[in-house]
This record gives structure tokens, C-alpha cells and sequence, in this order.
């Protein structure tokens, strides 16, 4: 057991998080419409890191799992564009259905993939419709769902002009998908449970962003004469997400490992991290809003990106993993199967 | 990083549960405080004799001399085999935290003495830290402590002491220097319980066990010998354990905590609540959480002596969870919960000692201001 990061994955670490803050500070966002993911992605590309799992015959890092759940963190931390979860898991995708062109070019940043998920609106009407996270300059969409995930290529799908999203730091749209479009199909388990950790790292790094900088505006601003951190209203809602992301964290890096090595349980482990994970987003960010008062209502201050960012992505996990039910369905025995439909 | 095990401590799992599994006693129901420490002494020194009393303990006290990941494993095996819980195990207080402080900041004389005793399970300690006016406010405590030639002759009052009335040495905290500030003005001695001048009640709790006391002292005699870490200095040895109490016997809590969290989600199914099933099954994924939480914390303290802060994490989140999964049994009980069976999960009884688990060892306000204070830097508050 060991859970400390070592020499090679602390370097690399080190050099993502160098070039993160230096190209992408959260202050990009607030001058854009929709994510200007094209300035940084050839870059993001260039440094190798949406192949970090590929071999190294492939042009990637050789890394695993691990590695890369350390790396989506500190993408969650900045926002980066869902995309590239998209194109991580995308060249995944390509390379086990024996497209290694395909694969090459997501690696490569010559293309780039999105994310989608079919729609699933609560008055009825749009059925069929799929929602597009941040598909702009994509060339590709990795379609999720609970069944599989598929590849097809963006221009299968014919979409509407963009009604204003959630989070308007990426683009959402709604489109139709040409049936008769050729989609590459993989239904292989492991790779959605990928997917899954690697959402709920980007939560992660989120939910200690937005905790961070509650933490450290409740040291800066003054009431009655103290720092607001010294209250223990302010003190105890901090401690609390403290814990919260620590948890989160644990376990997501708990389920990356189980997964990496196919321990019997990584399905239940993984769904685990993102119920923890998506919950410790959830309360920090909202949290985050509070302890920064009338500023943090603005749209000047970062605390919203939080808030928004933490609900697409908490979708984008309810269409990739019934987390509640593989929790259920895994368990001992003792359960009659109809009760387990139940969750 | 690695989740799995090499191969040498899967050879000592291997062993211990082998172990385990032939010798873990049968439990019996509740019993007197004094059945119950002849019992924990019985099976203490059983384990004691086949070599796994303190398996992070050093050799020289009669421990294995391992590290905290065969530690982990121990409890790890131990929960999974039925052995006694060790939640309300009466040994407790010597075995993860009197000893653990002697180990640190002890003289070789007080180590040579009380460390075989307590891994024989031939002593039984207490903890007399809280006083009436002294809880949460632990540093404004008034039990004097007089030096008197070589002998300290203390004065006062202990309360909530678990297993005090059949203790025989305790971990007290006296005040032994009243000019001081209050945080430099405390000592930590080895009290012998059977000294003359002390006198033990027991209180009934609201779960109907009379497990800890309040305890009286008038003018009893302490050689200064048995002060540990330097007179004055009890505050910063009390600290040195505080934080992570229970050290890595958490995660033998944390497994018997999984094991209810399924049992609760069987009540739940039977009960037909899909909603009371929805929110056990969230428990059980914070459950999961808590144990990775313990794994990443013994992880990162294997090449420490001592530990940080970071369990109040574990403690605090632990605590909480206790009493949600009891919560939530107990209303998916439903008039079941009128009475207290002795059911195999003894739900009602438990619900009702989960009470205690954000108040004892630091109420989980406390464990937030900790949180707060020592890991996120927070500043503290005025009032102190």
C-alpha cells in the first residue's frame, strides 16, 4: 500500500501545474463566451497529456490510471474544457476499436474531441435531443452513456443555435444525431469506470479550489473587527469541506488504484469516489458563495465558476455510471434481485 | 502508488487471520464492568502469548516491532474475524493511547514498567483529563497537583473517566504550576488508582451503561517519578496522542462501520423505504471514503513518529457517519425501535451510544476548530 505520489509522478506534476498557472488562470474565463479552448489545447497536446496512458509504441507516456487521475485534479482545478476528458477517454476509444489514426490524432491535438450525453429533459418535450458540452472547435464527440461509449464525428450531428447554458464558460448546445452516421462503439466496462474516476478527480480539484479560496478570503476580510475565519460559523463550514475533499480525494485515488490493479470491488470503489467526490464539489463550491457574501453573487468573482462547472459535470457522471446502483446491485447476496431495482 | 499489498504482508495477513479464525473468543452479552475487564484481560493475554499484542509496539516492551501498515492490517483482519469490538473495548485507553504517550515521551523507568503490563493485558488504564468545569475548555482544568518533597499531593475532581471503577492506573492531567499561563501549568501523570484519598463513582449513561465515573481525589500522594515529559509540560504530551486517538485501530472501526452500513441496507430494503435505501447507499459510499481516508493517512505517516492533525479528519468524519447509520436504521426500524432488542447489529442500543461519539475525545466542534486552526490556518478565535 502506498498512496504518496512518486519522484517521476511529482515532476510531472510539477511541470503541468507550472504551465497551468502560467496559461490558464481562472481570469481567461471571465473575458470569453464560451471556453477559448483553442489558445491552450495544442499545447496541452504538446506537453503529452492526453496521452498519458498510451504506450510508449503509441507516442505516449506509458503512465496509467494513476497518473492520470493526478493530472485531471489539477485540470479540475482550472477549469480546463470537459474536452479533455473527452479526448483522453476518445483515444482511448479509437485505439481499442482499431482506429490507431484516429487515436494518434486526439493524442496529437490535431483533433479534438467533446463530450455528449443524451438528453434527458424533465418536461417531455427535446426527446432524442443530445446535449453537447463545449463542442465548438471539436472534431470529434464521445457520446455517454450507462450502456457504452461511442465515437462519432461532429458533423453527424445537426445542432441548434446555443440557448444560454448553466455554465457559460463552455459552450452546451443541443443536437440531433444522424442515424445513419458511422459511430465507433466500445461497451467495455473499465473504460467507463476510467471515465468516471477521472470525473470525479476534476470534482476534486474543484471542490479544493473553491475551498481554498474560502479559506483564504475568510483570513483577508474583516467584521466586527476580526477575520471572518476566526468565527466559528465560517470556521466550522471550512473544517467541514476540509474533510470532505480529503475523503474525496482518498477515494478517488483509492478507485484509480483498484481499477489499475483489477481489484474485485473497483466498480463499487469508483462508484464510491463519485458520490464522495461530486458531494464535496457540491458542498465547497457552494459554500465558497457564502463565505464571500454580496462578492459572491458577482459575476466577478470566481466563486460561481464553482458552482457551475460542479453541475455539468455532476451530470455528465449520472449519464456515465448509475453510481447508486452498482453500490446495490454489488452487494452481498442477501439482497433478492427485485429489491435491488429499487435504488 | 499501490493499493495492493506486497507479498510479505500478504503472508502476515495470511497469519493473522489464521489465527484469528482459531482463537477469537465467542461474545457473550453484556456483562458487569468488572466481568467485562477480566474478560478483555483474558483475551488481551491471549493474543499477548501468540505474539501479536502492540505489532507496531517496539520489541524491547514486548511488542512485534512491525510497522503501522502490519498494524493496519491486524485490525484490518481483526474486524473481519467477530472478535470483541474494540469500540468499547476497556483496554483501550492503554493500548492506543497511555501506551502510544509512553512510547514518545516517557522515561525508560515508566516504559520498562508499564509498557509489558499493558500488552499483557495484566493493567487496566483510564483517562482523567475532563473535569466538571473543565470539557472542551480541557487547559482551564483546576485538579491541583502540590509538589511535597518528592511526591505530588493532588486535590480535585475528574468526570466522564470510562472503566474507572475498575482501572488501575490513569492518565491524569493536574494543574501543578496556577501562576503559569494556563497551557504551561500541567502535568501528565501516571495516577495508581488504588492510592489512598481516591474515590470513584460510576455514572449511568442514556444508554444504560455505567461505563465511566467521576473521580475524586483528597490529598492523594504521587511520587513526581510518575510525571511524564517533564513537570509543566502536560499539555504538549496530551497533545502528542490527542489528535489521532485511536491511531490505526480506526480502521477496524471503519470496517465494522462497513459492515453495518450493509446490514442497514438489507433493514432499509425489507422496510420497502426507497428513499431510507437511497440514503443508505450514500452512506455506505462515505463509509468506503472513510476507510480510504485511513489508508492515505497511515500511508503518509509511515516514516513519522508521530501523528498530525489529519485524524481529526478521520475523527471527525467517522463520528458523523456513526450516528447517521444508526439514525437511519433506526427509523427504517420503525416500532421496532421501541424496544432494545439485542438484534445481532444491536441497532438501538447503538443509536443510542452513538451519542457519545461526537462529544468523547474532543467534541466534533472542537475536532472542526482543529480542523479549522491547524491544517486550513484559519485564526483562531477571541475568546481564547
Amino acid at each position: 500500500v502506498n498512496f504518496e505520489p512518486s519522484q517521476d509522478q511529482e515532476a510531472l506534476l510539477e511541470a503541468v501545474k507550472r504551465f497551468l498557472s502560467e496559461q490558464l488562470p481562472l481570469s481567461r474565463l471571465r473575458l470569453s463566451n464560451g471556453e477559448k479552448a483553442e489558445s491552450y489545447w495544442s499545447e496541452l497536446a504538446g506537453l503529452g497529456l492526453f496521452g498519458v496512458a498510451a504506450s510508449s509504441e503509441q507516442g505516449g507516456m506509458g503512465l496509467d490510471l494513476a497518473d492520470e487521475t493526478l493530472l485531471f485534479r489539477e485540470f479540475g482545478r482550472h477549469l480546463v474544457s470537459p474536452c479533455a476528458l473527452a479526448t483522453t477517454i476518445g483515444r482511448r476509444l479509437a485505439s481499442l476499436t482499431g482506429e490507431p489514426n484516429l487515436a494518434a490524432r486526439l493524442m496529437g491535438g490535431e483533433s479534438r474531441a467533446a463530450l455528449a450525453f443524451e438528453y434527458e429533459p424533465a418536461y417531455g418535450k427535446d426527446a432524442g435531443v443530445f446535449a453537447l458540452i463545449d463542442a465548438l472547435r471539436a472534431e470529434q464527440i464521445l457520446i455517454v452513456s450507462r450502456r457504452q461509449l461511442s465515437l462519432v464525428s461532429r458533423t453527424a450531428f445537426s445542432t441548434r443555435p446555443s440557448e444560454e447554458a448553466l455554465d457559460e464558460s463552455i459552450l452546451i448546445e443541443k443536437g440531433t444525431l444522424d442515424p445513419s452516421a458511422s459511430v465507433l462503439t466500445c461497451s467495455d466496462t473499465r473504460l467507463k469506470l476510467d471515465m468516471a474516476t477521472l470525473t470525479s478527480a476534476m470534482m476534486v480539484g474543484i471542490a479544493e479550489e473553491a475551498l481554498n479560496e474560502a479559506v483564504d478570503y475568510a483570513k483577508e476580510r474583516r467584521q466586527f473587527g476580526a477575520a471572518i475565519g476566526s468565527f466559528q460559523s465560517i470556521k466550522h463550514m471550512c473544517a467541514d469541506n476540509a474533510v470532505r475533499v480529503d475523503a474525496a480525494w482518498s477515494q478517488t485515488l483509492w478507485a484509480a488504484l483498484a481499477l489499475r490493479e483489477e481489484a474485485t470491488d473497483a466498480a463499487k470503489d469508483t462508484a464510491a469516489a463519485a458520490i464522495v467526490a461530486d458531494d464535496a464539489a457540491r458542498h465547497a463550491a457552494q459554500d465558497n458563495v457564502q463565505v464571500h457574501g454580496g462578492m459572491g453573487f458577482t459575476a466577478e468573482c470566481n466563486a460561481h465558476r464553482w458552482v457551475k462547472r460542479r453541475h455539468v459535470l455532476s451530470r455528465l457522471l449520472a449519464h456515465c455510471i448509475d453510481a447508486h446502483a452498482i453500490l446495490v446491485i454489488e452487494h452481498k447476496p442477501e439482497i433478492p434481485a427485485e429489491l435491488r431495482k429499487k435504488v | 502508488m499501490q493499493l495492493r499489498f506486497d507479498e510479505k504482508a500478504d503472508a502476515f495477513r495470511a497469519e493473522v487471520r489464521s489465527w484469528l479464525a482459531d482463537n477469537t473468543p465467542v461474545q457473550k452479552h453484556i456483562v458487569t464492568p468488572a466481568e467485562r475487564r477480566q474478560r478483555a484481560m483474558a483475551w488481551q493475554r491471549s493474543q499477548f502469548n501468540a505474539g501479536w499484542a502492540g505489532v507496531a509496539w517496539p520489541r524491547e516492551f514486548g511488542g512485534r516491532g512491525l510497522s503501522l501498515l502490519e498494524q493496519l492490517i491486524w485490525f484490518e483482519e481483526y474486524a473481519r474475524s467477530g472478535a470483541p469490538a474494540l469500540l468499547r473495548d476497556p483496554l483501550f485507553v492503554g493500548l492506543s493511547h497511555a501506551g502510544p504517550t509512553l512510547i514518545l515521551k516517557g522515561t525508560p523507568e515508566q516504559k520498562a514498567f508499564h509498557l509489558p503490563k499493558i500488552l499483557r493485558g495484566e493493567t487496566l488504564w483510564c483517562q482523567g483529563f475532563s473535569e466538571p468545569q473543565a470539557g472542551s475548555d480541557l487547559a482551564s482544568l483546576r485538579c491541583r497537583g502540590t509538589i511535597d518533597g518528592d511526591e505530588l499531593v493532588v486535590e480535585g475532581q475528574k468526570i466522564w473517566t470510562s472503566s474507572g471503577d475498575v482501572a488501575d492506573f490513569q492518565e491524569l492531567l493536574v494543574r501543578t504550576d496556577p501562576a503559569a499561563p494556563r497551557h504551561r501549568g500541567i502535568s501528565w501523570i501516571i495516577c495508581d488508582m488504588k492510592s489512598p484519598g481516591i474515590t470513584v463513582r460510576p455514572i449511568r449513561t442514556m444508554d444504560g451503561d455505567a461505563e465511566f465515573c467521576e473521580v475524586f481525589y483528597d490529598r492523594v500522594r504521587i511520587p513526581l517519578a510518575n510525571v511524564v515529559g517533564g513537570l509543566n509540560q502536560g499539555w504538549s504530551v496530551a497533545m502528542a496522542t490527542l489528535s489521532f486517538e485511536r491511531g490505526t485501530a480506526f480502521i477496524a472501526d471503519a470496517a465494522e462501520l462497513a459492515d453495518k452500513v450493509d446490514a442497514l441496507i438489507s433493514l432499509c430494503n425489507n422496510a420497502g423505504r426507497d428513499d431510507f435505501l437511497r440514503r443508505a447507499v450514500v452512506l455506505k459510499a462515505e463509509v468506503m471514503s472513510v476507510r480510504a481516508m485511513i489508508y492515505r493517512l497511515v500511508s503518509r505517516n509511515l516514516h513519522t513518529d508521530r501523528p498530525g492533525p489529519e485524524g481529526s479528519m478521520v475523527r471527525l468524519r467517522y463520528s458523523k457517519l456513526l450516528q447517521e447509520v444508526h439514525r437511519l436504521a433506526v427509523a427504517a426500524l420503525g416500532d421496532s425501535a421501541l424496544f432494545r432488542h439485542r438484534d445481532e447489529h444491536g441497532w438501538v442500543h447503538g443509536y443510542l451510544y452513538s451519542y457519545s461519539q461526537t462529544i468523547g475525545a474532543g467534541t466534533e466542534q472542537i475536532q472542526r476548530n482543529i480542523i479549522g486552526e491547524r491544517i486550513l490556518g484559519l485564526p483562531r478565535s477571541g475568546a481564547q
